[in-house]
């Protein structure tokens, strides 16, 4: 059963997909679901011997694109719709034992390829109208396969963060004339403090207003909303940019550093969104080695988040392990 | 002149890959795209030897779900 349901105290949906409590849950690693079927080999998702990288409708999605009609009768408080959208995994890689961070910057810029592909593609669906690309790493955030992999919902409506995000950039656009992104990226460049790494096209920090410890976002140098609009060189610096942060993140504990990375994009609405900015999120559950940072009372019942920490100090111990990227060519890039 | 950025001068050493689209069809009518990358060496060789197809369909239902 899958629906979606409008929650009239927030103004936003929620969708139920009840089917998804019987998905694979941390299988062994030599049933993994998402490596390639090998010769005389346990049957898996993949019916090939071998890819680089894949894209496939998730075989239990809380969106899809034919979706079943609702279970319940939908009223004026409760407007029920069915759940149209699309559910898209990843597949990163066929090595069942790397991550992102551990495959090579020539991958990650394979990755960024196809993560731009597929945004223009679900971007044409008449019925898509928020292309949301992310990756939720690590038994610490409910990750249930190990294999190195993404995910992709089209959703059918813009989602309440990005909604969020589009009216403050519009509202700082008409008060200033200029982009909040840009001017976000100007000040944090100007302070230096929360800085992590910066290339030509991208610069990692931690935002002024870090609600984890270690949250990363990642900014454009040139004003831009989507994926489709970089350059190839922007394609590479940005694929660079993961290399060089991720791989800093797995060495500040020593572990393979789980995390929640997010891209926001335009709107695939129709609509001009020429004041919003392209960026990417990083929200890391670890506030050390060994404890987590809960959503608990103040965080998910308010909705004000307290940081432990500061992010002057934590962008400080992410520098330290900052390296430049090397490419297979020998270009170095950071 | 502005010299170029490492960034710049690595797309001049490479043969940026072309990257072709490969899909399946499911049994049960999910769609499956392999990404695959191939150097012009490559796509020489292809069209010589043309056998590569661009979509198939599989019939069969594979277990999983993320």
């Amino acid at each position: 059963m899958s629906e979606l349901r409008w929650n009239p105290l927030l103004g936003e949906w929620v969708a139920t997909a009840t089917q998804r409590q019987e998905r694979t849950f941390l299988p062994p690693k030599d049933y993994c679901p998402l490596c390639p079927t090998r010769p005389g080999g346990f049957p898996t998702e993949v019916p090939e011997p071998d890819y680089e990288i894949a894209v496939f409708e998730n075989r239990f999605p809380s969106l899809r694109k034919g979706p079943e009609n609702p279970t319940v009768k939908s009223s004026d408080l409760y407007p029920v719709r069915p759940s149209q959208g699309i559910c898209e995994v990843v597949l990163y890689s066929p090595n069942h034992n790397s991550s992102l961070a551990q495959e090579p910057v020539e991958q990650i810029y394979k990755l960024v390829r196809v993560w731009a592909d597929r945004f223009r593609e679900l971007s044409l669906l008449d019925f898509v109208k928020y292309v949301f690309i992310f990756e939720n790493k690590g038994e610490a955030i409910g990750v249930t396969l190990h294999h190195p992999h993404g995910q992709i919902y089209a959703y059918p409506f813009i989602p309440p963060r990005i909604a969020t995000e589009l009216a403050q950039s519009e509202l700082h656009h008409k008060q200033t004339g200029g982009c909040l992104i840009c001017d976000i990226q100007s000040e944090e460049q100007a302070d230096g403090g929360r800085v992590v790494a910066e290339n030509d096209s991208f610069v990692a920090l931690l935002p002024f207003f870090a609600r984890w410890p270690y949250e990363i976002h990642f900014y454009s140098r040139r004003h831009f909303q989507a994926l489709t609009d970089m350059s190839i060189a922007e394609q590479r610096d940005l694929a660079a940019m993961l290399k060089m942060i991720l791989v800093a993140y797995d060495k500040l504990f020593a572990i393979s550093f789980p995390y929640m990375m997010v891209m926001h994009q335009r709107p695939s609405d129709g609509g001009v969104y020429g004041a919003y900015h392209f960026h990417i999120e990083f929200y890391p559950p670890l506030r050390a080695a060994n404890r987590l940072k809960y959503l608990a009372g103040s965080e998910t019942g308010a909705g004000m988040f307290i940081n432990d920490t500061l992010p002057e100090e934590k962008a400080r111990e992410l520098r330290q392990f900052i390296e430049p990227v090397v490419w297979a060519d020998g270009a170095r890039n950071g | 002149m502005v010299p170029k950025t490492p960034t710049e001068l690595a797309i001049d050493q490479m043969n940026v890959e072309e990257m072709r689209v490969r899909r399946i069809t499911l049994a049960d009518g999910r769609y499956f795209i392999f990404y695959e990358f191939l150097r012009s060496e490559q796509l020489d060789s292809m069209s010589q030897h043309p056998e590569g197809e661009p979509t198939r369909s599989l019939t069969e239902t594979k277990e999983a779900g993320v």
